[in-house]
């Protein structure tokens, strides 16, 4: 992997915080950026919600398997391991991990994962999420990429945060809660338009995220729109597929 | 008898291939059922019910605010006064109402939280110009607006007010927002006239099916995304299941709800 590459992405990702910019779609940018940068198959991002705990907000893939499986290292795996100890994490051999972590590892075995790792998001020594990555090939994670996922952990956590005055610890909360409020509509409103179009969940936030783009809309007002029944994003659905 | 306590945790919709032993306990072992049970626990030891308002004034003793206010959200968005715990809560939050500005009507638009530490200072005036001085001849300094939200579902907003200024520190304020979890599921539960089973079933926090299920019967339905919600809860009891696994039958597809005819 190319440092050029690496900066490419990087300036692709600080193009999208602009006015419009919403929480959820960068992230989800990120996670699939992480895809095809890191050479992983499988890539989310899990933020810290305020009252304790972890919770994804966006992964590459939105296959309702992949979230669940990501979900799962809300208790156990190398996500939750990194975001407790601000350390990385990386499992080069995730078969011979199920005594270090005797449900996901099985778990992510089968679902033909051979590697596991993880970086968290920090803040001023404190873990505000985790960036977990899956390979479907075993191994490390190269210099190159372990200094390109260094990098985009970083992006994430200056999304998440944008330019707003950090010094005070209620902006990341207020961000932290807002990520997750964001998720929960977006959820509401891929079932919604799943429904209305007889499509899968990752189709039908694809559809959201595409109407979003070329609408000029933030996705979550969008999200909020549909299930609102709002006139103006009726045209959503007589998009054809 | 509370039907919903009768089943075990291992009622969550299984995936082909999963076995009982991997369903996670959604519930009990949280943040947030670990505080549902703590304030259950004191409801109990005092002889009162776990309701919404004992949950706010245990939010405002445990950030060391003077009181809590609880306004709910009505069909048009709007925040309707429902509790205080005092009469300066009272008239706190009449004023929001009246003067249509400030933390409370902040929250109730953008459901993000609102934390003004000090509303005497020159950004708390500026961001609430009418609100801000009103609410200082009243006697409040500090004021604290949780939103009450389930994504798109808008409940309502929980305000922990101080007569003096006050900088709760990070982790109280990571508490508040468990507290408002907590609310906001009474909140849900009283609107069903019944105890909701949670934390055995787990708290639809985490589980995605179900907010995708809402959407999906707010569209089989034609319907709101509250009613929607409320319309799932409703066929949860009435099957006697865990709303998570109802969820997932819709997400699958197996259950669908139809528009009553007539």
């Amino acid at each position: 992997m190319r440092d050029g590459t690496l900066v490419e992405v990087l300036v692709e990702l600080a193009d999208t915080f602009t006015g419009d910019f919403d929480v959820i779609d960068f992230l989800h940018g990120l996670c699939g950026r992480c895809v095809d940068l890191l050479s992983v198959d499988a890539a989310a991002v899990l933020l810290t919600h305020p009252g304790g705990g972890l919770q994804v907000v966006a992964g590459a893939d939105e296959q309702p398997s992949m979230v669940e499986l990501f979900q799962t290292q809300v208790e156990e795996g190398p996500a939750v391991d990194a975001w407790r100890s601000g350390a990385p994490v990386s499992k080069p051999e995730l078969a011979g991990a199920a005594g270090q972590w005797p449900r996901f590892a099985p778990e992510a075995f089968s679902a033909g994962f051979a590697a596991a790792h993880a970086m968290p998001m920090r803040l001023r020594n404190e873990s505000i999420g985790v960036l977990s990555l899956l390979s479907k090939t075993p191994g490390e994670l190269d210099t190159g990429s372990l200094r390109a996922a260094k990098a985009m952990v970083d992006v994430a956590t200056i999304g998440l945060l944008q330019a707003r005055l950090v010094r005070r610890h209620e902006v990341l909360i207020e961000q932290l809660q807002a990520a997750l409020t964001s998720r929960v509509a977006i959820e509401q409103a891929k079932g919604f338009v799943a429904e209305r179009l007889g499509l899968e969940m990752a189709d039908a936030f694809a559809v959201l995220r595409a109407y979003a783009r070329s609408n000029k809309r933030r996705l979550t007002e969008v999200a909020t729109a549909v299930v609102g029944r709002a006139a103006d994003v009726q045209d959503l659905f007589s998009r054809t597929h | 008898m509370d039907v919903s306590r009768a089943r075990g945790r291992d009622c969550r919709a299984r995936k082909p291939g999963e076995d009982v032993t991997t369903i996670r306990d959604e519930g009990e072992n949280t943040p947030l059922g670990r505080l549902w049970s703590a304030l259950g626990d004191r409801a109990q030891a005092g002889g009162l019910e776990l309701s919404a308002e004992f949950a706010c004034v245990a939010a405002a003793d445990r950030l060391g605010m003077t009181g809590a206010c609880l306004v709910v959200a009505d069909a048009a968005g709007a925040g309707v006064p429902r509790y205080a715990s005092g009469e300066l809560g009272t008239r706190l939050m009449q004023l929001g109402v009246t003067v249509g500005e400030g933390p409370v009507a902040e929250v109730l638009d953008t459901a993000i939280p609102v934390f003004a530490a000090d509303l005497t200072s020159g950004a708390s005036q500026r961001r609430w110009p009418l609100f801000t001085p009103l609410a200082v001849a009243e006697g409040v300094s500090a004021c604290y607006a949780l939103p009450l939200v389930l994504g798109a579902i808008r409940v309502g907003v929980l305000t922990l007010y101080g007569i003096e200024a006050r900088n709760v520190g990070p982790d109280r304020l990571g508490e508040a927002i468990l507290y408002a979890d907590v609310v906001l599921y009474l909140l849900i539960a009283e609107q069903e006239g019944r105890d909701p089973g949670w934390p055995e079933n787990g708290f639809p926090v985490a589980a995605p099916e179900v907010h995708q299920a809402t959407g999906m019967v707010a569209a089989q339905l034609d319907v709101g995304i509250e009613d929607a919600f409320a319309r799932l809860r409703a066929r949860a009891f009435a099957d006697g299941r865990a709303l998570t696994d109802v969820a997932a039958d819709v997400v699958a597809r197996k259950v669908r709800f139809v528009q009553d005819t007539g």
